[in-house]
């Protein structure tokens, strides 16, 4: 879901001339640049200052935002330099066979990018897994991610449960790592 | 009623104005191309009328529709244009099969099934790749891409063709087959077409009508005899095939003929008819003025002794004989240019002898004085 939403954000940057795409390419840096505890801290303002957003606190929902935003950079930029690389024509082409914009997105954008969509995907799962300091401060005792478990485990002094979920977390991100590596195989020796 | 027609239409890139307040009317049913070297402005109009580009002012109509008109606000997107367009890079949508490429437009207009394989059968069978559908698109030679282009164009019978130097990135002797089959092609289907090359020949051999574009502005347009035989500017006449220059000056000028004394090349005087006078030079024909005579090599004879009585013979130096199976290629230098002129007969000829050139007065133009 982050990759499709990123994708777009990628396409705005490259393909149009909107005013202000500067400054969400500028945003677009952002959650990279500040710390995460200050990110984390922010968002944790939002939610709890904003009373649409309120309801949302200690939910898995507000975990998925936190970690969709703190991909953002990696994502637009790696997606940007893909739609650098798709020739303008194959949509330009889309549009003159009768093609709206959504439409073309959708069947000619959308397919030619999506291996590495996926790919994005897969390397946001593996920063997931891993533990985030703007995820401490958002998570609950009910929904936290494997990381903070294992430090919940540590000081509460069960040192062999702590250290299975790290032995978790290593083989999720290896196994993860290996069919990323196997996709960005296929995706080299794709010949045009 | 022109066809299709192009209104003072204007457009700037930063501070250049990329086409420049063009006019142009095009048939129902005409080959006409924009010719001119890159950065003329010939894509971006090209564009500009499939509705890729959106001009800063003016209007493009197509029969009674306007299709775009920055002053009342109006546009058209490109997808409801219904033109067919093929680029140079072909454009082919690579995760889908040749079928799929051409079937896309269909299925955006609702035709399906039996149908739709009718209608991509017949124009693959067109285009000449019957057979070809199940194959994935990037799996086919250049030519053969761009064969798929041009049906997935033509599939949805539009109204205009759209071409963008379509036959640029094929090889040489591909581009030669292609050319030809797009002129058998255009009219067999009689559609509309409108084609953009910075390739002479590709222009004059498949032409209905040229225009000639330098920095945004036509420089010309006519039919192709017209713009090689009667150019209207400088830039035409040397941009369209090669001349020599042969500077000189009016000696006399009667109501049909004008002659000229040319300037070291050992000739009396040129005679010219009235009517190869070119644009401004026409106005004032005062004995004395310095003017420029232009001759194509193709409208020259190569004679070896020099023959009293012909008239418009000059005194020329012969460079190299080069034979060429069914023709020899002589590059001759005469005044200060060097051009080659062809001919099947063979002279007993060697390097660097004097020769004697008969200009045929319909292959020369005269102009106003350019030194």
């Amino acid at each position: 879901m982050g990759a499709l939403f990123f994708s777009l954000i990628g396409y705005i940057l490259v393909r149009t001339k909107l005013p202000g795409r500067g400054i969400l390419d500028t945003i677009c840096w952002l959650p990279s640049a500040i710390p995460g505890v200050l990110a984390g801290l922010g968002l944790l303002w939002m939610f709890l200052g904003t009373p649409v957003f309120r309801p949302f606190y200690g939910t898995i929902v507000l975990l998925v935002v936190a970690q969709v935003l703190g991909g953002i950079t990696l994502a637009t930029q790696i997606l940007k330099a893909n739609f650098v690389q798709l020739g303008k024509e194959l949509e330009e082409s889309s549009r003159m066979s009768g093609a709206g914009f959504w439409r073309t997105y959708f069947r000619i954008v959308f397919p030619l990018m999506a291996q590495t969509m996926v790919m994005v995907a897969v390397i946001k799962f593996m920063f997931a897994a891993q533990h985030n300091s703007a995820i401490i401060l958002l998570a609950t005792s009910e929904t936290r991610t494997l990381s903070l478990l294992a430090l919940d485990q540590v000081a509460a002094g069960y040192r062999e449960v702590a250290s299975i979920t790290i032995i978790m977390i290593t083989v999720l991100t290896l196994g993860v790592a290996i069919v990323a590596r196997s996709f960005g195989l296929k995706v080299g020796i794709r010949a045009d | 009623m022109s066809f299709l027609r192009i209104q003072n239409l204007y457009k700037t890139f930063g501070d250049v104005a990329a086409v420049n307040r063009i006019n142009i009317d095009i048939a129902e049913g005409e080959f006409f191309t924009m010719l001119g070297s890159s950065g003329c402005g010939k894509t971006t109009t090209l564009r500009m009328v499939g509705g890729l580009e959106k001009p800063d002012s003016g209007e493009i109509f197509l029969g009674d529709q306007c299709l775009v008109a920055p002053e009342k606000n109006l546009f058209i997107k490109p997808e409801k244009r219904n033109m067919g367009m093929v680029f140079q890079s072909y454009a082919l949508w690579p995760h889908m099969t040749v079928f799929e490429n051409v079937a896309y437009p269909l299925k955006l207009r609702g035709i399906k099934g039996a149908e739709a394989s009718k209608k991509v059968e017949d124009v693959l069978a067109l285009v000449g790749l019957a057979g070809l559908g199940e194959r994935p698109a990037p799996a086919l030679s250049g030519g053969q891409q761009q064969r798929v282009a041009l049906a997935r164009a033509l599939v949805f019978s539009p109204k205009v063709l759209l071409l963008d130097e379509p036959l640029s990135n094929l090889d040489a002797q591909l581009r030669e087959e292609m050319r030809r089959e797009l002129k058998s092609l255009q009219q067999r289907v009689n559609i509309t077409v409108i084609f953009v090359t910075h390739d002479q020949i590709e222009a004059l051999s498949l032409s209905d009508r040229i225009a000639i574009m330098k920095f945004g502005v036509l420089e010309q347009v006519g039919t192709p005899e017209d713009v090689y035989f009667r150019p209207a500017t400088p830039f035409v006449r040397d941009f369209l095939g090669k001349t020599f220059l042969l500077p000189g000056k009016i000696s006399t000028s009667t109501e049909q003929e004008v002659n000229v004394e040319v300037q070291g090349v050992n000739a009396a005087s040129l005679k010219l008819p009235r009517n190869k006078v070119i644009g401004s030079a026409n106005g004032s024909l005062a004995v004395g003025q310095g003017v420029t005579v232009a001759i194509r090599p193709e409208k020259v004879n190569l004679t070896v002794g020099r023959q009293d009585g012909r008239p418009n013979m000059v005194e020329a130096t012969l460079q190299t004989v080069q034979f060429l199976g069914d023709r020899y290629e002589y590059t001759v230098t005469l005044g200060t240019d060097t051009r080659v002129l062809v001919s099947p007969e063979s002279h007993d000829l060697k390097s660097g002898e004097r020769v004697y050139l008969e200009l045929k007065p319909e292959g020369m133009t005269l102009w106003p004085s350019e030194k």
